[in-house]
């Protein structure tokens, strides 16, 4: 109400200013000089615009604005005077001048304080009323100037009323400030350091750049289309009476049909179409018009009243929709400005972008006119060009603002600092770090250097090999193989006899990718008597460098190993197989054994020797792996291994429900880790999968595989268009529909007793269906944008559920529109009901048929044992309370046992019956509650 | 105090559903809990909980009605939905009062070891527990703020 009453001050007072000033200014100069005030307007936007930027980044807006208000009445009551007093004509100039920026400015003011007091939904709601409180302070004034000339005797004299609205509009400012002054103590502070935010700098922002342009072209347009009403009319209209009674009528029109426009529908019609229509309606309408009036001027010369009667259509269509659609939309456009360029940008776009367009537009008149005259279709056209370039800036700042609500919906991130290791400054730190006794700081200065591909890096391997501390000599000995590898065999050779086996084992691994056949009799002296690890990498060592008979010896020891009744034997065994070089000389048959082994350490290490294409007839060993904690993430990593070469077999698994939930999931998992068109190919046939959790696993994986942002980064065989497939729109389809059914049951239990533990499980497949969802949508849009949203709905601040709602808002299209409904915060179930049931009609069910058709599940659409369970105990208890007795026989003589495979449906039903058939009853246990406890 | 057999699996998990500690755990994923409690049954006048003894198990009641005492003195009176001990499975502690029955009361009782054995196993009932704790932690800071705020 206060930005309304703000607004329509604003509206009076500009009406109080215009009428005096234009009609003493026609009098004394004539409408010849109109373009000149234009051009002065530029000049006074472009100072006005300065100012004001520098003294927003020092105090807060509402100060500024009380500032502005007061030297403007200040300003208008000294016109008043110099007018009234002294007859100073050019005092009008000077107002006319003032009109075009006292207006956007204006609205800096209110708009600016509606953007810090209202979150950007209820901004795009509201913001209509509030424009329509400046359209109806301006008919007011119309209609009141009259009477009050009558009454004050001098059209000057209308000047003192508006400085007395200014006075007025600047107390309101004060009310709000200390209303709200929390919200309004906020100032635009650039920090030390900081790119002062000039045109330029703002400039250099795409978007803001997108936002000047559309105020700029949609400035010259209303501009020019305005002056072709007035210099129509002033043709068709030779008497002065004349032209004062259309002028009348043309106001009273185009600003009636803009406050029953804002009032009745512009709030309606954004929340509907979003802000798509918004940026764009009003200049797709002028263009139809102007199209039109280009084509009638064509047929039937400019001076057809068809052609007229356009013009004036365009010019209210115009004035309509900057108010009820364009200026809201921009200030919701705004809004997602970085928000320390926030307030400045509106003041330049405002005060400067917009008085600078408005004197181009005066300039090019004064050319026109003087060039031949601008009664033809020149004007029109040019105005046609504008309006075209307005288009297509519209939507570009459209695009502009989904991809920077995105960035606004971003958490805060610490940008890592480069360590600049040029220096010797640098590598002073680096040398602290390799001496420091905390092995992570070694490691740390490690990666660091290798990181930066360092020259020192070598050096400082090759002296840790023989470091003091012995875990660091087997570390160093590792990296240097990498980056110097005859230095390492060296190193290797050394290490050999070191008294850490950890260092034995890395030099003797070092030495099979590096050394050579001379190194093998040492190699196989170090091992003897030593920890497994170390016999492990020599036996793979002598397989590679070592004779024939060597590795006959190893493939001995291997099957020895493998038939030890000790578990620790048959790990070595299974590691030896990982690691030896694969040939003929080794059984590797021996390993089917090892990988149905009963010991799960002897299962993971044979997991863990799966090489493809060697074990490919193991597959189903592996898979089978897949459903024991203790095994699967071993079992996934060696299918992982296997690439696409495991694909077929996987995704004979996903069929169905036979493999079971748990490796189910674990092979969508699979399918994410192998990455690829064809594992791809394998989620995407299965996203639909009939048991809901693991279809939410295979979409999880697809999400995962999509790029992270929605605007590119995608893997180089990723088609954007894949993840938007028909299958993927339907299942989002078929859980929203699922959705609306699991509410509609919940609303209908509402309230129903001894029903808890039905509702909470049909909660919990709310919250399954809501993960699907998201999930759903991720595939489409991005992880990212929906981790964001997902991020900002978990907040306790409405400022960031409503960025993550404008986000889904303006994302999503058709079905998935819905999805908002389970989405939003705060909804209550019957809310969520009534909004999916717009887009999936359900017949209201009463809470009996509600239990009936869950524990029935005759249409599948369920499909799950423990809702079906809790459906059964609900009747049960119920029976037990004498509120439905039929109920239970009905489910009891309508399911068989012999149906259900699901352990718990047949245990509940199995218990109920033997407790009804022997007269007890105990089903539902705290059914009083102790509240006090 | 005597061992029963009295309650099915969805009965002991509508028990457990009213728990703070399970109250982010799905009621299907439950059912797994639900089978390591144990029925209990304790006459008026027994002392299930010693004041002082180290445990690792918590009850639920589910019927009758439990008095916590330090000694004689009363601290408190509890009946069905009630826990002792919630955090004795996670963190065992010595028993700060002792709880007796003050009627016949049916409770059900959750081991530790059993309990970590099922954490191990079933991982997203891990993660939901972990998830309460922080709530509630995050909760307790909260106050804390506010508190040192004011």
């Amino acid at each position: 109400m206060l930005l309304a009453g703000q607004a329509f001050a604003l509206g009076l007072m500009m009406a109080w200013i215009l009428v005096p000033a234009s009609a003493i200014f026609l009098e004394a100069y004539g409408s010849g000089l109109l373009p000149v005030t234009y051009i002065g307007a530029a000049a006074a936007g472009i100072a006005s615009s300065a100012s004001l930027s520098a003294v927003l980044r020092r105090r807060t807006l509402s100060a500024v604005a009380a500032q502005v208000l007061a030297g403007l009445a200040c300003l208008l009551a000294t016109a008043w005077v110099l007018l009234w007093k002294f007859e100073a004509e050019w005092v009008s100039f000077g107002l006319l001048v003032l009109v075009p920026i006292i207006v956007p400015i204006g609205f800096v003011f209110v708009v600016g304080q509606a953007g810090m007091l209202l979150d950007v939904r209820v901004l795009k709601a509201t913001y209509a009323r509030v424009i329509a409180g400046f359209a109806l302070g301006f008919v007011a004034g119309g209609l009141a100037g009259s009477p009050l000339l009558r009454a004050l005797g001098g059209t000057e004299h209308l000047l003192a009323a508006a400085a007395l609205v200014a006075g007025t509009f600047l107390l309101l400012v004060e009310v709000t400030r200390r209303t709200f002054s929390a919200e309004l103590s906020v100032v635009d502070v650039v920090h030390e350091g900081a790119e002062r935010p000039t045109l330029r700098v703002l400039l250099r922002h795409r978007y803001i750049t997108l936002i000047v342009a559309f105020q700029m072209l949609s400035a010259v347009e209303s501009q020019w289309l305005d002056y072709l009403v007035f210099d129509r009319a002033s043709r068709r209209y030779e008497d002065s009476e004349e032209l004062a009674q259309f002028i009348g009528r043309f106001t009273a029109i185009a600003y009636g049909a803009d406050i029953l426009f804002l009032l009745l529908v512009a709030g309606l019609l954004l929340r509907r179409f979003g802000l798509r229509y918004g940026l764009t309606a009003n200049s797709v309408a002028v263009m139809t018009l102007i199209g039109g009036m280009i084509l009638a001027a064509s047929l039937q010369g400019s001076a057809a009243t068809i052609v007229f009667v356009l013009i004036v259509a365009a010019r209210v269509t115009d004035l309509v929709f900057s108010d009820g659609t364009s200026r809201t939309s921009l200030s919701a456009a705004y809004q997602v400005v970085p928000s320390a360029l926030r307030l400045v940008t509106q003041a330049k776009v405002e005060g400067l972008a917009v008085p600078v367009a408005i004197g181009a537009s005066g300039v090019i008149l004064v050319v026109l006119r003087w060039a031949g005259g601008t009664e033809g279709i020149l004007l029109p056209v040019l105005t046609s060009v504008v309006v075209a370039a307005w288009i297509v800036v519209a939507a570009l700042v459209y695009r502009g603002y989904r991809v920077n609500l995105l960035a606004s919906l971003r958490r805060r991130t610490l940008d890592p600092a480069a360590l600049n290791l040029d220096g010797a400054d640098g590598l002073v730190v680096i040398e602290r770090l390799v001496d420091s006794d905390d092995e992570r700081d070694v490691r740390l200065a490690l990666d660091v250097l290798a990181g930066a591909n360092h020259a020192a890096l070598p050096a400082i391997l090759s002296r840790l090999t023989e470091d003091q501390r012995l875990d660091l000599r087997a570390t160093a000995l590792e990296r240097l193989v990498d980056v110097e590898p005859q230095t390492a065999a060296v190193a290797a050779r050394r290490g050999l006899t070191d008294p850490s086996f950890r260092v034995r084992a890395v030099s003797i691994r070092v030495l099979a990718a590096v050394g050579g056949a001379a190194d093998v009799d040492d190699i196989a002296a170090s091992a003897n008597d030593s920890p497994p690890d170390v016999m492990v990498a020599a036996a793979a060592a002598i397989t590679r460098l070592g004779s024939d008979a060597g590795r006959v010896r190893v493939a001995a020891d291997l099957v020895r190993l493998a038939r030890s009744r000790a578990a620790q034997d048959r790990v070595i065994a299974a590691q030896m197989f990982g690691e030896c070089e694969p040939g003929e000389w080794m059984d590797r048959s021996v390993l089917r054994a090892l990988l149905d082994d009963p010991d799960h350490d002897v299962v993971n290490a044979a997991l863990a020797a799966t090489r493809w294409p060697h074990e490919a007839e193991l597959v189903h060993h592996v898979t089978d792996h897949l459903h024991d904690r203790r095994t699967s993430i071993a079992a996934v990593d060696a299918l992982v291994r296997g690439r696409d070469s495991v694909l077929d077999d996987v995704e004979d698994h996903l069929h169905g429900h036979a493999f079971g939930r748990r490796g189910q999931v674990m092979l969508a998992r699979v399918c994410r880790r192998i990455g690829g068109v064809s594992a791809r190919n394998v989620l995407h046939r299965h996203v639909d999968h009939p048991d809901r959790e693991v279809g939410l696993a295979v979409m999880t994986a697809l999400a995962a595989l999509a790029p992270r942002g929605t605007a590119g980064g995608a893997a180089d065989d990723f088609d954007a268009a894949e993840m938007d497939q028909p299958g993927h729109t339907a299942v989002v389809r078929a859980d929203l529909e699922h959705a609306t059914y699991v509410l509609r049951a919940l609303v209908a239990l509402d309230g129903f007793p001894s029903t808890d533990l039905l509702r909470a499980a049909l909660r919990d497949e709310l919250d399954l269906v809501r993960q699907r969802l998201v999930v759903g949508l991720s595939m489409r849009h991005g992880t990212e944008a929906l981790d964001r949203v997902q991020f900002q709905f978990a907040q306790h601040d409405p400022r960031s559920h409503a960025l993550a709602l404008e986000w889904l808002d303006v994302t999503l299209t058709g079905a998935d529109r819905a999805v908002v409904a389970m989405l939003e915060p705060g909804m209550s179930d019957h809310e969520r009901l009534r909004a999916l049931a717009r887009r999936f009609p359900v017949a209201a069910i009463d809470p009996v048929a509600a239990i009936l058709e869950l524990a029935h599940d005759r249409d599948r659409r369920w499909r799950r044992p423990w809702i079906t369970a809790c459906a059964i105990q609900a009747a049960a208890v119920l029976a037990d309370d004498g509120v439905e007795s039929a109920m239970i026989a009905e489910i009891e003589s309508a399911i068989n046992l012999d149906d259900h495979d699901d352990e718990i449906v047949r245990e509940t039903l199995f218990g109920i019956r033997q407790r009804r058939s022997a007269g007890r009853s105990r089903l539902d246990p705290l059914s009083e509650v102790d509240r006090t406890a | 105090m005597t061992e029963v057999d009295e309650l099915l699996t969805i009965e002991r998990v509508a028990v457990l559903n009213r728990m703070v500690l399970f109250g982010a755990v799905p009621g299907h994923t439950l059912v797994a809990v639900a089978r390591l409690l144990e029925e209990v049954r304790v006459e008026p006048g027994d002392t299930f909980i010693e004041g002082g003894s180290v445990e690792d198990w918590l009850f639920v009641v589910v019927d009758g009605r439990v008095r916590v005492h330090s000694g004689e003195r009363t601290l408190a009176e509890a009946g069905p939905g009630s826990v002792v001990g919630e955090l004795a499975v996670l963190v065992p502690a010595p028993r700060s009062a002792s709880v007796t029955a003050m009627e016949p009361t049916l409770l059900l009782r959750l081991r530790r070891a059993p309990f970590e054995e099922l954490l191990d196993d079933r991982p997203e009932i891990a993660r939901a527990v972990i998830a309460t704790l922080a709530r509630k932690l995050q909760e307790s800071a909260d106050a804390g703020d506010i508190l040192e705020g004011t």
